[in-house]
C-alpha cells in the first residue's frame, strides 16, 4: 500500500512539472564554425560632394538634393599625382568645402600618394582602403577593444557561432573619417500611448 | 401553536433558488462568449506546459491556418521554440553611445507583428537629463533631432527578471520564465485581468484593447507560438528577446537595428562570450536593483 501512494504521488509530482519544459530541450550550441564577416565600406570607394563648395565641373545640383557620390578612380586613375596639401582648406580645385573636424591631423596623417591612392599607418606602412579598421585603431585603442568583442558598433546574424556568422560593419560606416562625431539624427515611430493621447499635459512635464 | 411561520420557510426556498440559479449561470458564461469563431478544440485548449507533443502540433497547425486565411499569406509559419540546453540569455546596453534614435523601438514593431495603428512596441525609450536618475522624469514623447544637447537615452523593454513579480502575480499561470531566462505568456491562457502589467516596476507589459490590425504585406511570416504570432484582443504581451530569432541563435531584431552598437546579447553560460565580457570589464548596473527582481537586462556605461 505505501509503495503505492508513493507510485501515485511520483506520477502526480512528474504530471504536474509541466511535460513541454521537461522533454524538449534544443541541444547546446556546438563549436564555433563561423566567424565574423565583415561588410564591405561603402563610404570608402565614393567622395562626397556637398552643395557647398562642390568642384566647378559638377552639374549644378538643386537645393535639398542628396550630395553626389564621385568613385574616387574617377579622377584618381588619370589625374598627376600632387603632393598632399597640410589642410583641406589649401585645396583649390577638388574636395573643397571638405568638413574637417579631426584633432590636429593632417591630410598626410593618413592619406599617401600614390596609384591607386592608398592610405598608410604611422608606421609608414601602406594599406588598402578597405583595411581602414587597422588606421582607426591605432589611436582609438579602447573603441578598437571594444569592437572586437562586439560592444562597438553595429551587427547583424548570429549570437550561436556553431549555427551562422555574425556580420560587422566598419568604423567609416558611421563615422566621417573627416569629422568622425556622430551626428545622429532624426528619431522614428514616435509612440501613440493612450496616455500620452488622453493627457498630453500630464505626461510632459 | 401552529408550526413555524411557513412563510420564512418559502422566503428561504426561492432565495436557495435564486442564489443557485444565479451560480449556476455564472458557471456557464463563458458559454456564452462561444462564437462561431471559437472552435471546439480551441475552448478546450490546455495550458502550453500541460500539452503533449501531438496536442501541441494541432495547435499550432490550427493558428498557422488560421493565420494564413487571415492575411491571405502561405508564408506564415508558426513554431514552438524551445530553450537550448547549456544556454541563459542576457543582454546589455551602453548608455554611453545610445542616442535615442528609437530605431530598435522601430525593429521591434515590425518584428514581433505589433498593431501599426497604436505604433506599439516593447520598447520605450526615455529621454533623460545628464546626471539625473528620475526614470518618472524620463521623456518618451520627443521629436527633435537626437542626440539633443544635455540629454541621455534609456531604451526600456522587458528585463526578464529571474524573480520576476509579474509571475508571481499570475492568477491562472499563463505567463512564467523558461530555461533560457525568458519569461513567456501564454496568449491562449491569458484571462486579460492585467495583473501582471500593474506588477511590473518597468513598465514592460503591454495589453491589446484590441486585436493587432496589420497590413497582409506587412506581416512578419517567421512566427513562434510564444511570442510574435498576431495576439488576440484581450490578453498581455511582452517582450521575449525575438525566441523566435535568438532560439536559433540569431541575435534579437532591436540589436540588429542599433545603428550605434549600444546593444550586446549573448550566452550568460559562455565565458568567451560578448556579454560575459561586458558584464565582467564595463560599469554595469540593472534598474531599479533594490526591489530585488533580478534582471537579466544590465546597462552599463564606457567611461
Amino acid at each position: 500500500m505505501r509503495l503505492f501512494t508513493l507510485f501515485a504521488l511520483t506520477v502526480l509530482a512528474t504530471g504536474c512539472n509541466g511535460r513541454l519544459a521537461d522533454e524538449r530541450l534544443q541541444p547546446p550550441p556546438g563549436p564555433a564554425q563561423h566567424g565574423t564577416v565583415m561588410e564591405p565600406p561603402p563610404s570608402l570607394t565614393a567622395v562626397v560632394l556637398p552643395e557647398q563648395g562642390r568642384a566647378s565641373f559638377a552639374p549644378a545640383l538643386p537645393s535639398g538634393a542628396p550630395p553626389l557620390r564621385v568613385a574616387c578612380g574617377t579622377c584618381h586613375a588619370t589625374a598627376p599625382e600632387r603632393p598632399l596639401p597640410a589642410k583641406p582648406e589649401q585645396l583649390q580645385q577638388f574636395h573643397q568645402g571638405l568638413a574637417f573636424k579631426h584633432g590636429a591631423l593632417e591630410c598626410a596623417s593618413c592619406h599617401s600618394v600614390g596609384q591607386p591612392p592608398r592610405l598608410h599607418l604611422a608606421t609608414g606602412e601602406a594599406l588598402e582602403t578597405s583595411e581602414a579598421l587597422k588606421l582607426c585603431a591605432q589611436c582609438h585603442g579602447p573603441q578598437w577593444r571594444d569592437f572586437q568583442r562586439g560592444a562597438h558598433g553595429g551587427m547583424r546574424g548570429y549570437w550561436d557561432a556553431s549555427r551562422g556568422p555574425k556580420e560587422r560593419i566598419h568604423c567609416v560606416n558611421c563615422h566621417d573619417p573627416h569629422a568622425p562625431r556622430y551626428v545622429g539624427g532624426q528619431p522614428v515611430l514616435p509612440p501613440r500611448d493612450r496616455l500620452l493621447e488622453a493627457h498630453p499635459q500630464e505626461a510632459q512635464p | 401553536m401552529t408550526t413555524p411561520n411557513p412563510s420564512r420557510r418559502v422566503a428561504l426556498k426561492v432565495l436557495g433558488a435564486t442564489l443557485g440559479a444565479g451560480a449556476f449561470a455564472r458557471a456557464v458564461a463563458p458559454l456564452t462568449e462561444w462564437t462561431k469563431e471559437l472552435s471546439l478544440d480551441a475552448f478546450l485548449q490546455k495550458n502550453y506546459r500541460e500539452l503533449d507533443r501531438t496536442e501541441l502540433d494541432a495547435v499550432l497547425a490550427r493558428h498557422q491556418q488560421a493565420a494564413r486565411e487571415k492575411y491571405q499569406r502561405d508564408d506564415i509559419v508558426i513554431e514552438d521554440y524551445r530553450p537550448q540546453e547549456g544556454v541563459e540569455f542576457g543582454y546589455a546596453l551602453n548608455l554611453s553611445v545610445c542616442i535615442g534614435c528609437r530605431r530598435c523601438a522601430e525593429a521591434c514593431h515590425e518584428e514581433n507583428n505589433h498593431d501599426r495603428r497604436t505604433h506599439q512596441s516593447y520598447i520605450r525609450v526615455l529621454e533623460m537629463e545628464q546626471g539625473s536618475f528620475d526614470m518618472s522624469a524620463g521623456r518618451v514623447d520627443y521629436e527633435h533631432a537626437v542626440p539633443a544637447p544635455g540629454k541621455y537615452y534609456m531604451p526600456v523593454q522587458c528585463q526578464q527578471c529571474d524573480n520576476a513579480p509579474c509571475v508571481k502575480v499570475c492568477p491562472v499561470q499563463a505567463t512564467w520564465k523558461e530555461r533560457d531566462g525568458i519569461v513567456v505568456v501564454d496568449y491562449d491562457w491569458c484571462i486579460g485581468c492585467r495583473y501582471c502589467e500593474a506588477a511590473c516596476p518597468y513598465h514592460a507589459r503591454r495589453f491589446n484593447w484590441s486585436a493587432p490590425e496589420i497590413p497582409s504585406e506587412e506581416i512578419n511570416p517567421n512566427q513562434g507560438y510564444l511570442s510574435n504570432r498576431v495576439r488576440p484582443a484581450g490578453v498581455v504581451e511582452k517582450c521575449t528577446f525575438c525566441l523566435h530569432r535568438t532560439r536559433a541563435g540569431r541575435l534579437p531584431a532591436c540589436l540588429e537595428a542599433c545603428p550605434t552598437g549600444a546593444r550586446v546579447f549573448g550566452n550568460l553560460l559562455d565565458p568567451n562570450s560578448d556579454i560575459r565580457r561586458v558584464l565582467e570589464n564595463k560599469r554595469v548596473f540593472v534598474l531599479k536593483e533594490e526591489l530585488g527582481t533580478r534582471p537579466r537586462f544590465f546597462y552599463f556605461f564606457d567611461k
